[in-house]
């Protein structure tokens, strides 16, 4: 019976995307994908309890055997991610109720909601499958709908940023079933479980088809999650996108596809032949120029989502320099990391939307004083702003201590230093916004709690919220981490 | 906003007398409270019914809970309460203090007893922890009553301030963290105190958010959030070293071979320094000062600077101190802290002898004293198992200073708010019109300056003590040392003559010949405090047997040595002979320098610390960015030329913003332009390996 | 073997690089537009054509299965059947790109890319 659960999830997602067209009006995708979204939630708390329990569940779609077939798997990892991104997607859609009608006509507000339920749909089935070229399926589903909601809102910027974002993606695609067919030509299959078996013994025979579909598979991955030098697109998407889909952007989609290359590594590679082809090494380095190079670009950004998208290209340094422990301790660092930053991402993105919604302005200048304009949304941006930093109490602080540790543990101590540049990096591009936003004069400047819909205003403060249980009480989804880590190291 | 203007009536519903009131029952408890403290047996069944009690109280967490609640929620209350008058709103952040000088002074029997910890294992991810050991509840005591004392003071001098909600806010934020910090049980814990206190502290130096204010209030962040960053890295080491930052038993780090226990403390040392105005990272303290409010000044300088002490203290104790045998490379490690020490006295008394602005020399002066500090912890060190008498005498100063200098303060407050004038060269004379004032400066002074009778006196002694200890007891080498002191104190005493001789003597300034005494409240802590100087300086062994001793006979030291070591007579002939020696030497110090008009002497541009610190890496930053735009395109020529001239001119942040402005113009919009040439780049470059692979293979 | 008879039995697989290569080409240097779409169109079809040789046997028969042979004589079908769904998934990129490219020259006139670049940069309007 359970195991009928996570197609329940997705097909329900499925048809509530297949709906869009009924409706020109906005009310029935919103409270189709609201309903939808809470039953996903639901299902995932139940998934996960009990393959926490009990143990994964393999589904074979359509019965067909392994080698031929579409399998999918349930076990701790996805589980665990599938609801992050229902929960966050609650949250954020909580949140649009009260942003779109401001930001979008109301037609497009229903073929909005729309593309995000495929949106969901692509990464239930992204985190799921055990295929291969399904999963290039589903990151085209992805990369499609990803850019829709980004050229949904009618500008001009809009279109060319999400032209490029979807040249990009097109490119990283493609690169990445061309990898998928150099393992498919030496292996025969592409189940991701009987592909690790055989490159066991095929990667003596035929070494540079292994090294060059992990170097296509890689670039191509690297492009969509926006690991510096591929991240282009990123600061033109968000600066143009509107909020909840920045904040769905920066927050999920790239860790997903970061995600991906998790599978990737550990269910079809295998730690062994990365390390043989150097992939943390090179993980590494790219992690460290992210780090820096990022919050350098940050610095001087003039706009502040574009400021936020920079600071996202270099959260990815720290999550892919988590990931190039390649090992189970690396792993739970990266997951607790996903976690905390898409929340004070998200926050920060969703904070610039009630910002924008609410001044019509976006240049860092103006936000001069906006602390006593708008003092719980400052609020909220200067206990992200803190997050983001690492101050103790909140869930960056756990997660950059737990990154530092993972790396001392194993004897790279250059590591915590660059952690620790690059969080003074950090501090220098945040504090200033939060200095400026509240103390500054305000002379005749009544203060008052701001007129922001209130949708934003408990989404927001269940992300801050968020942001605070997971720094005090990390212990809360530490169990849950532990174990798909586990899942996903202990494999090879 | 001008209350201050008209004078206040005196009467049931006025402030001072209330205030009376108030201070009237606190002194009393106090004055109770130190008897049962000095003989507990001649209080008969009233001590033990007390001490019963403070068992009781002190076997669960909540009463250390609520000692550090209840700022935040009196500031609270006054906010809530936004629309009565002033002095009822003030009079609950009094009364809340007071209440928590009850609270911890009830726990004082338990403690005695021996030290309360509570830990728990939720919390962070590794657990929290508080404890509250001797050590740290004589800093507890001081914070509660100093902060009482700055209380009383802050109604008056506050009413011609805005934000005022701001301000007790963020002051009583402050206090939380500030007593966290002292009631840590952990590393972690007391990490978490210390940033709270950095950020929350921001807002008071930030108080006036003029230019000034707010550049001094962003240095200062900025130097704690380094600071912070470095004892992060410090606590990840210890962590990965030991498994733990437990403060229930010490480890013994040098045990550890190699560099990493040395570089732990070097972490700790510029995390912790940066609080406590430790010379090189002094440089926030002279700035931050005069531009915060006065009672804000007055605990930074009196409390919250001993936080950085008190955290290095801890971590030496937990650390660094013998599992069973003392170490012989505590004698390095001792060394490094003495010199500090000695280079933060020296820097401190010249900055401050040529100062013009009063509140930058009583800054400059804190920076000293804090030297004191580290002498004396120094000196601890490198003296081992001796090393008690060290440890008493730097526990000794940190109590006095906290008292005479945010008494000191509150005087520079008041002088500041009845003229208006911080150039103390701009004002004279002022004895005759404020004579209380005149007379508690001259208090505060004599017994910062070492006179005896007062309370600096006594703490200053028995460094010195601890001084004539190395020199007997490790090498004769450490005469210098004990020259540089009695200099130093030399010059301590010159610049307080100094500051009195300006402000309150010397040539009146026809300005302020209508100067009047309006209010009174302000002089009653004051007073008290004034009171308190000369009680400490009469009955100098009172504070050692009751407080300091047990700290030091609770920690690894030669007991009897200790015992004996503290146990002199501070009026002894020798001592006031060396005294009188030093006063002499300040008169002619100062009287010399002012014949030679050297008392305002201003040091060259380039002699200033950030300038030295920071120069390598602004002349790499002017050499990148000469590098990146060669071709001036980017930057138009009179920016250029800007750019050409002096570094020192333009600060490091200048450069880091327009470093990475160039940066962007220039190659932002060339790496968005080539997304797809990098990816053939990076998939060329794979093959390329593939190739060199297949040849090799 | 010598490099020819390497290289004729790779020929799928090399040709299936080399137009990769041209459609990497035309993306990066071409700034209009509707080549970059094209270029990515070729791209795929060099993918698929890969894919599809995969499952090329030398002597194959068409998997049309009558009785009389025995499974290894066939050609692979899976990678065939693969490259269906990918045709589709090209086909709505495609759809998508050209309809974005249509409403980026009513906005701004002109399919050149660096124009494009330059024009949006100088107006520098966010809202």
């Amino acid at each position: 019976m359970i195991s009928w659960l996570p197609i329940v999830q997705m097909m329900l997602i499925l048809t509530i995307a297949l709906m869009s067209p009924l409706s020109k009006k906005a009310r029935l995708m919103t409270h189709l994908l609201a309903y939808g979204l809470i039953a996903n939630t639901i299902i995932g708390v139940v998934l996960l309890t009990h393959v926490h329990a009990v143990g994964p569940i393999v589904l074979s779609l359509g019965g067909h055997a392994s080698f031929l077939g579409i399998e999918f798997i349930i076990d701790s990892f996805s589980a665990l991610f599938t609801l992050f991104v229902s929960g966050i997607g609650l949250l954020i859609h909580m949140y649009s109720l009260g942003y779109l009608p401001h930001a979008l006509k109301e037609s497009q507000i229903a073929s909005y909601y729309g593309l995000l339920a495929l949106l969901y749909f692509a990464v239930f089935g992204l985190l799921y499958t055990n295929d291969l070229f399904n999963t290039y399926v589903f990151i085209e589903i992805l990369s499609i709908t990803t850019c829709a909601i980004i050229s949904i809102a009618r500008k001009k910027r809009n279109y060319m940023a999400a032209f490029r974002y979807l040249m990009l993606n097109e490119l990283g695609s493609l690169s990445f079933l061309m990898g998928v067919a150099l393992l498919y030509m030496i292996t025969g299959s592409l189940n991701m479980t009987m592909i690790m078996n055989q490159l066991s013994t095929q990667f003596a025979a035929y070494p540079i088809n292994v090294t060059l579909a992990l170097g296509f598979i890689g670039v191509g991955l690297a492009m969509k999650s926006a690991i510096f030098p591929f991240h282009e697109w990123l600061p033109d998407a968000h600066s143009s996108a509107p909020a909840p889909s920045s904040a769905l952007l920066s927050g999920v989609v790239v860790k997903l596809y970061l995600l991906v290359i998790v599978k990737i590594l550990f269910r079809v590679f295998g730690t062994g032949i990365a390390e043989t082809l150097n992939a943390p090494l090179v993980m590494m380095i790219f992690a460290v120029v992210a780090m820096v190079f990022g919050s350098l670009f940050a610095l001087g950004q003039k706009d502040i989502k574009r400021m936020l998208a920079y600071s996202t290209v270099s959260q990815v340094g720290y999550i892919l320099l988590a990931l190039s422990l390649l090992s189970t301790a690396g792993l739970e660092v990266m997951f607790f990391y996903i976690f905390s930053h898409a929340l004070i991402k998200g926050t920060l993105f969703l904070v610039t939307g009630a910002t924008i919604s609410h001044q019509k302005k976006r240049s860092l200048e103006s936000y001069k004083g906006l602390g006593y304009l708008m003092p719980l949304s400052m609020t909220a941006f200067a206990l992200a702003g803190f997050g983001m930093v690492g101050i103790p109490g909140t869930s960056g602080f756990v997660a950059k201590f737990q990154i530092a540790t993972a790396f001392l543990d194993v004897d790279q101590a250059l590591f915590v230093w660059v952690l620790i540049v690059s969080s003074i990096l950090n501090a220098l591009y945040y504090f200033p916004i939060i200095i400026n936003g509240f103390v500054t004069d305000n002379e005749g400047i009544d203060v008052h709690l701001e007129k922001v819909p209130w949708p934003m205003l408990v989404t927001l403060s269940v992300f801050v919220l968020g942001i605070f249980l997971l720094g005090v009480m990390p212990g809360v989804i530490m169990p849950y981490i532990q174990a798909a880590a586990e899942v996903m190291g202990g494999v090879s | 906003m001008n209350h201050w203007m008209k004078a206040e009536k005196l009467g049931w519903k006025s402030f001072t007398v209330q205030s009376m009131i108030i201070m009237g029952f606190t002194v009393f408890g106090l004055s109770i409270f130190f008897a049962y403290v000095a003989s507990p047996a001649s209080f008969g069944t009233f001590g033990e019914r007390f001490a019963d009690l403070s068992y009781r109280a002190a076997s669960t967490p909540a009463v250390l809970l609520i000692i550090l609640g209840m700022p935040l929620l009196s500031a609270l209350l006054r906010i809530g309460l936004n629309q009565r008058s002033l002095t009822l709103k003030d009079e609950i952040l009094l009364v809340a203090d007071v209440a928590m000088i009850v609270l911890v002074m009830l726990l004082y029997p338990a403690v005695a007893q021996g030290p309360l910890r509570f830990v728990s294992d939720q919390g962070f991810g590794v657990g929290v922890s508080v404890q509250l050991n001797m050590l740290a509840y004589m800093f507890v005591l001081l914070s509660v009553v100093v902060w009482f004392f700055v209380m009383m003071f802050a109604h008056e001098y506050m009413k011609k301030e805005d934000h005022n909600r701001r301000f007790f806010l963020f002051l009583s934020l402050s206090y939380t963290a500030t007593l966290g910090i002292f009631i840590a049980g952990d590393l972690l814990t007391l990490f978490f105190a210390y940033e709270m206190l950095t950020i929350m502290t921001y807002l008071l130096v930030a108080h006036h958010q003029s230019k000034d204010s707010i550049e001094a209030a962003n240095e200062y962040l900025f130097m704690g959030i380094l600071g912070g960053f470095s004892i992060f890295v410090a606590m990840v080491l210890i962590y990965t070293e030991t498994g733990s930052f437990m403060f229930d038993q010490s480890y013994q780090l040098l045990a550890i071979p190699g560099a990493t226990p040395y570089l732990i403390l070097g972490l700790l040392i510029i995390g912790f320094g940066v609080k406590a105005g430790m010379f090189p990272l002094h440089v926030w303290l002279p700035k931050a000062h005069p531009v915060a409010p006065s009672p804000a000044s007055s605990l930074l300088s009196g409390i919250m600077i001993k936080v950085g002490v008190f955290g290095l203290l801890q971590s030496l104790i937990y650390f660094y101190f013998p599992v069973e045998v003392w170490s012989d490379s505590t004698g390095v490690l001792g060394q490094v802290l003495l010199w500090i020490g000695l280079v933060t006295m020296a820097l401190g008394v010249v900055f401050a002898i040529v100062q013009s602005d009063i509140k930058k020399l009583l800054a400059y002066s804190s920076v000293s004293q804090i030297g004191y500090i580290f002498l004396g912890l120094g000196l601890m060190m490198i003296l081992q198992d001796k090393g008690g008498v060290a440890l008493s005498g730097a526990l000794y100063h940190m109590v006095n200073h906290a008292l005479f200098k945010s008494l000191l303060f509150m005087v520079a407050g008041l002088i500041i708010l009845r003229t208006h004038e911080r150039n103390m060269y701009k004002l004279g004379g002022l004895a005759r019109h404020l004579p209380i004032t005149a007379a508690i400066s001259l208090i505060a002074s004599l017994a910062i300056a070492g006179m005896p009778l007062f309370n600096g006196f006594v703490s200053k002694t028995v460094l010195h003590h601890a001084i004539t200890e190395s020199i007997t007891y490790k090498s004769n080498l450490y005469m210098v040392v004990d020259w540089l002191f009695i200099a130093i104190s030399a010059g301590t005493v010159a610049y307080f003559i100094k500051f009195n001789y300006f402000i309150f003597f010397g040539p009146e300034n026809a300005m302020y010949k209508d100067l009047q005494v309006k209010r009174r409240s302000v002089y009653l802590p004051m007073i008290v405090m004034a009171l308190g100087l000369l009680m400490i300086g009469l009955f100098p062994n009172f504070l050692v047997e009751t407080f300091i001793q047990p700290v030091a006979l609770g920690l690894p030291f030669d007991a009897s040595f200790t015992v004996a070591g503290l146990d002199f007579n501070y009026f002894a002939g020798k001592e006031l002979l060396l005294t009188l020696g030093i006063w002499a030497g300040g008169f002619a110090i100062f009287f010399g320098l002012k014949a030679k008009q050297l008392l305002t002497y201003s040091f060259p541009d380039w002699l200033h610390l950030e300038f030295l610190l920071l120069y390598p890496i602004s002349a790499l930053m002017h050499g990148l960015l000469l590098l990146i735009d060669s071709d001036h395109e980017t930057m138009d020529k009179a920016t250029y030329q800007t750019y050409r001239m002096s570094n020192y001119k333009l600060t490091f942040k200048d450069h880091l913003v327009a470093f990475s402005d160039i940066l962007n113009q220039k190659y932002e919009g060339l790496i968005i332009k080539s997304d797809a040439f990098i990816y053939t780049l990076f998939l060329t470059a794979v093959v390329i390996v593939m190739g060199v692979l297949s040849f090799i293979l | 073997m010598s490099i020819l008879d390497i290289f004729v039995a790779n020929i799928h697989f090399i040709g299936a690089m080399i137009i990769f290569v041209i459609g990497l080409y035309m993306v990066i240097a071409h700034p209009n537009l509707f080549k970059r779409i094209i270029g990515i169109n070729v791209m795929s079809s060099a993918v698929f054509y890969f894919f599809v040789a995969i499952g090329a046997i030398a002597d194959g028969r068409v998997p049309i299965v009558d009785g009389t042979l025995t499974p290894a004589d066939y050609i692979n079908p899976v990678p065939s059947a693969l490259i269906l769904t990918g045709i589709v998934i090209s086909v709505s990129f495609t759809v998508y790109a050209l309809s974005l490219a249509i409403k980026i020259h009513q906005s701004y006139g002109t399919l050149d890319q660096e124009k494009i670049v330059e024009m949006s940069t100088r107006d520098d309007s966010y809202d």
